[in-house]
């Protein structure tokens, strides 16, 4: 039931992880106990694609890997009268710092995710999906290899499941580590074995993906999220969260909290609630400074703005994004510089590199950040990082990497201006007592 | 026309055929698009960001690489508005942000697309005030290939260049981002008979020739275009010498699609460089005693005119049209199918540029009716004891001088100064091609001009179709032209397949002869 006025949403049952505390939550005999595999079952029975693609784009699901695109509309755009393979591939290469969502379905609940790959592949007729798992997350590889094999064995996956003529294969693919191929296009060129660069767009990867196949990239969270859309409909969803934003999502809270944790709640919650309500508050009795709404990559946002709802438009107005909903905060004590520093860092580590504007802008963004950090900034440093950003972001590679370090570059000089002025008119190269 | 499309480039209307991309619609109208990691002959990466221009779709401006979009009817482009110029201006600043900057000692100063577009675009100041990289400086790569980190923009043209054209993916570029760098695989080194066209399509000076490394200023240089003579097919090349001076310091591939394209092997880039680092024949010879050219071939034509019979002509696959022409002109009265020429050697195509067949202008010989024989036949026609002279023109053909010593007349034609010519009762000294003139015919029948590229060591060594002709005069062949021109268009007026052609009409392109039919062979 969302708030036509859109104040807060009313919370309700969570369905991402319903079942994470159950124990052996990831055997598939214990969690068939609870429902698993049911709604796909009498949907490969009961339902056309065609009708499951109405369902879920009638629910309003929006992507849960950071971009928000509707799931729906991102199958329409795959051509029906395509002849040969097209495949489904599943982003699983949770990279975006801030971010730990997808662990704990894969981790914990393995069968949902299978479940909604079914039904996600049935919906755009593939017999292939391929999950692309996060080099570091070893244990869900893991478990999720464990669950396929079940699942197998189950008649859930493979050929004629379920006792019908459909065909559902998942493939496993681990990452090596690069930032960069959770981007939907260097993810493909990886899983073909090739170097994790990003593919130019046109053409899309609903047009030409995988093998140049028409492919879908989904989110791990995103095809989580239906079996619950098809068990309960579209109306259903569209209680839960806004009206924009329907949906529960599963919010990750770190940084400097009393209890930092992942907590499925409606979209639109605020902030504060989030800090507040869920994860025990600023920690050591501090303020809050700053928070970083939705993986780094959308950038800070001052304490002020901590009453913003949590979803998609309302970040979008306050020039910030929900991404992928991990929730940085930082508190007083934070130095925004020494943070922007260590983003910096990390962005011009995993550029790929291809991209002129993008390779060397965040190696001179954060070359000029680490030296306004270090005591040796100059006047002219805050113009030209912002310079740097309205020269490489927006369209000018092949990319948004270069979007995804302009964010947080930008924001912190918009609301964190001082910090850096703090830095660069510091007094240097002279004893304490002679500055002052 | 439904496979043309119709745009707008800068408010020009242009119509090209379907597929083609912004930046090549744009050079129809003759516009350039500043680019680097382009490459008419590879794959489109798109990825130097350096061809943006701006797209305009009613009220909506936005940028876009023209490299790698296709024309779409309708569509409106432009190059140089504030938008693109300043997209462009921000690449080339990133470019230069962290390059070294160490033009005066670098190469490609001069033919450098780095150094040109920053002039275009008037920097004359960075706004990069950090450290720049230290990188490796002089890394050999192999093939005749110097790599410097520093300069190199990642462009991958080279990468794709030995994938795609050279067959032998030997490049890639490690690690990432921008601390990625060109390198081969561990512990190889490259290995391909077409490394050398990496230096020439480096956007920069990050590949650079181990022979052509500090020799010279490119402007410095004096470039003459030329036709490779190592295989039938004719690559058409420029030579490039220090200006006033003869040392052949470089060979460039000079463009032509129906030839050869952007590339050339190795062969025909280094073996060049060689050609006059032999024992050079300085002046004429008689019985290997100096002497004047004037009474060498006096000699020469006083004695072959006492000859009833028994002369042998050696020309050569290595020499101009109008070379072999002249000679079969001279002597068909005194040598009566008794003019040959040394069959080429051949080897296996290698599939992409190299036919195998070394020889320059073997299919001219053909034309011409000049049998081509064997070593070992000639030796047996030299020893069977019917021939009494010898005129030989080929000097990549070395006899004793026990052999020489048997034949009542040796007449050597050549650039060369070794034992066949010491031993030869006349030698006369030649010029090596790219100290002279004519055309070659390739394997597809294309006849292609090559100049004079450098003075001959002394300038008592005339061209030798001068030579020849002079040679002829004196055994009373008067009617012959010792201009290559004059000899060109009587060839073409005496050989079917050459008919209408003059010299002129050849062109940087070359010509094809004509069939049987009179189409194009």
């Amino acid at each position: 039931m969302s708030d036509p006025n859109g104040e807060r949403p009313v919370v309700s049952e969570k369905y991402l992880t319903a079942r994470i505390d159950v124990e052996n939550s990831a055997s598939l005999a214990t969690i068939c106990k609870h429902g698993a595999y049911q709604t796909a079952e009498r949907v490969l029975k009961q339902k056309q694609p065609a009708e499951v693609t109405q369902i879920v784009l009638d629910s309003g699901l929006r992507g849960r890997g950071g971009a928000g695109f509707p799931t729906g509309r991102k199958w329409t755009f795959m051509p029906k009268d395509f002849e040969g393979p097209r495949y489904l591939a599943v982003n699983a290469d949770e990279g975006e710092p801030g971010t730990c969502k997808d662990r704990i379905l894969m981790n914990e609940d393995p069968h949902l995710l299978l479940e909604g790959i079914i039904l996600a592949c049935y919906a755009i007729s593939s017999e292939d999906a391929y999950v692309y798992i996060r080099g570091e997350y070893l244990e869900s590889y893991r478990v999720l290899a464990r669950a396929i094999a079940e699942a197998e064995a189950a008649g859930y996956l493979g050929t004629g499941i379920f006792g019908t003529d459909v065909t559902v294969r998942v493939h496993l693919h681990r990452g090596a580590g690069a930032y960069i191929c959770g981007e939907e296009t260097s993810l493909m060129e990886s899983l073909e074995g090739y170097r994790g660069h990003p593919r130019p767009k046109p053409p899309f990867p609903a047009i030409a993906g995988l093998w140049q196949k028409p492919t879908a990239v989904n989110n791990v969270e995103t095809i989580c999220n239906l079996p619950s859309i098809l068990e309960k409909g579209a109306e259903w969803y569209k209680s839960i969260g806004t009206a924009e934003s329907p949906g529960n999502l599963l919010y990750q809270v770190s940084g400097h909290v009393n209890a930092p944790g992942v907590f499925e709640l409606p979209l639109g919650v605020t902030a504060r609630e989030l800090i507040e309500e869920h994860s025990g508050g600023v920690w050591k009795q501090r303020k809050l400074k700053a928070f970083i709404p939705g993986g780094v990559s959308t950038g800070f946002l001052p304490a002020e703005m901590i009453d913003t709802p949590m979803d998609h438009g309302s970040l979008m107005k306050v020039g910030s994004m929900l991404g992928t909903g991990g929730l940085i905060v930082m508190d007083e004590s934070t130095d925004i510089v020494e943070a922007l520093e260590i983003l910096t860092s990390f962005y011009r580590h995993e550029t790929c590199g291809q991209c002129a504007p993008c390779r060397e802008g965040c190696a001179w963004s954060h070359r000029i950040v680490k030296r306004i950090l270090e005591g040796r900034g100059l006047p002219g440093d805050l113009d030209q990082l912002r310079e740097i950003a309205n020269l490489s972001d927006r369209g000018k590679t092949i990319c948004v990497f270069p979007d995804a370090i302009s964010a947080p570059v930008l924001s912190a000089l918009k609301h964190f201006e001082e910090d850096f002025l703090a830095h660069i008119n510091r007094p240097q190269h002279l004893p304490s007592e002679a500055a002052s | 026309m439904n496979n043309m499309v119709k745009l707008k480039i800068n408010d020009s209307d242009v119509e090209v055929p379907k597929g083609t991309t912004v930046l090549e619609a744009a050079r129809t109208i003759g516009i350039e698009i500043p680019h680097f990691c382009y490459h008419p002959s590879l794959s489109l990466v798109g990825s130097c960001r350096m061809c943006q221009v701006e797209f305009i779709a009613g009220e909506r401006r936005f940028l876009g690489v023209s490299c790698r979009t296709e024309v779409s009817e309708g569509m409106q482009v432009q190059t140089h508005s504030d938008g693109a110029v300043r997209a462009r201006a921000g690449v080339l600043e990133f470019l230069l942000a962290d390059h070294p900057l160490d033009c005066p000692i670098c190469d490609k100063a001069g033919e450098c697309p780095l150094q040109n577009y920053s002039y275009e675009h008037g920097f004359t100041d960075s706004r990069f005030e950090e450290m720049r990289r230290k990188g490796m400086k002089k890394t050999p790569l192999g093939g005749h290939i110097v790599f410097d980190s520093e300069r190199c923009i990642l462009c991958t043209r080279c990468e794709r260049f030995m994938t795609e054209f050279a067959k032998a993916p030997q490049l890639t570029v490690a690690s990432r981002g921008d601390h990625s760098y060109i390198a081969t695989f561990p512990g190889h080194k490259l290995d391909s008979e077409y490394t050398g066209n990496l230096a020439d399509i480096c956007p920069v000076g990050a590949l650079t020739l181990d022979e052509f490394r500090f020799q010279c200023r490119v402007w410095n240089l004096a470039s003459t275009p030329s036709i490779c003579p190592y295989c039938s097919r004719g690559c058409n090349i420029s030579v490039d010498v220090r200006k006033g001076h003869r040392e052949v310091l470089r060979i460039v591939p000079r463009f032509n699609e129906a030839v050869h394209g952007h590339y050339i092997c190795n062969e025909g880039r280094f073996r060049p460089l060689e050609v006059d680092r032999v024992e050079r024949l300085q002046t004429a010879l008689a019985e290997g005693r100096e002497t004047t050219l004037d009474a060498v071939l006096g000699d020469v034509a006083a004695r072959l005119k006492a000859l009833e019979g028994g002369i042998l002509v050696v020309t050569s696959v290595q020499r101009s049209s109008e070379e072999i022409f002249v000679t079969k002109e001279i002597f068909d009265a005194l040598a009566k199918d008794r003019i040959v020429a040394l069959k080429p050697e051949v080897e296996k195509p290698d599939g992409i540029l190299r036919t195998g067949e070394r020889g320059a202008n073997v299919r001219f010989c053909k034309e011409l009716g000049i049998p081509l024989i064997t070593t070992q036949e000639m030796m047996d026609l030299l020893t069977g004891g019917d021939v009494k002279a010898l005129v030989l023109t080929d000097p990549g053909l070395t006899l004793s001088s026990e052999l020489v010593s048997r034949l009542e007349l040796m007449v050597y034609l050549g650039h060369v100064d070794n034992e066949t010519a010491r031993a030869a009762h006349a030698a006369i000294p030649g010029r090596t091609w790219v100290e002279k003139e004519g055309t070659y015919i390739n394997f597809q029948g294309r006849i292609q001009r090559f100049f004079p590229a450098a003075a001959p060591p002394s300038p008592a060594i005339l061209p030798d179709l001068v030579t020849l002709v002079r040679l002829g005069r004196q055994l009373g062949i008067q009617n012959l032209p010792d201009d290559t021109a004059e000899v060109f268009n009587t060839i073409t007026s005496r050989l079917d397949g050459f008919q209408g052609l003059t010299y002129a009409d050849i062109g940087s392109q070359g010509i094809l002869l004509l069939d049987e039919d009179g189409g194009e062979s």
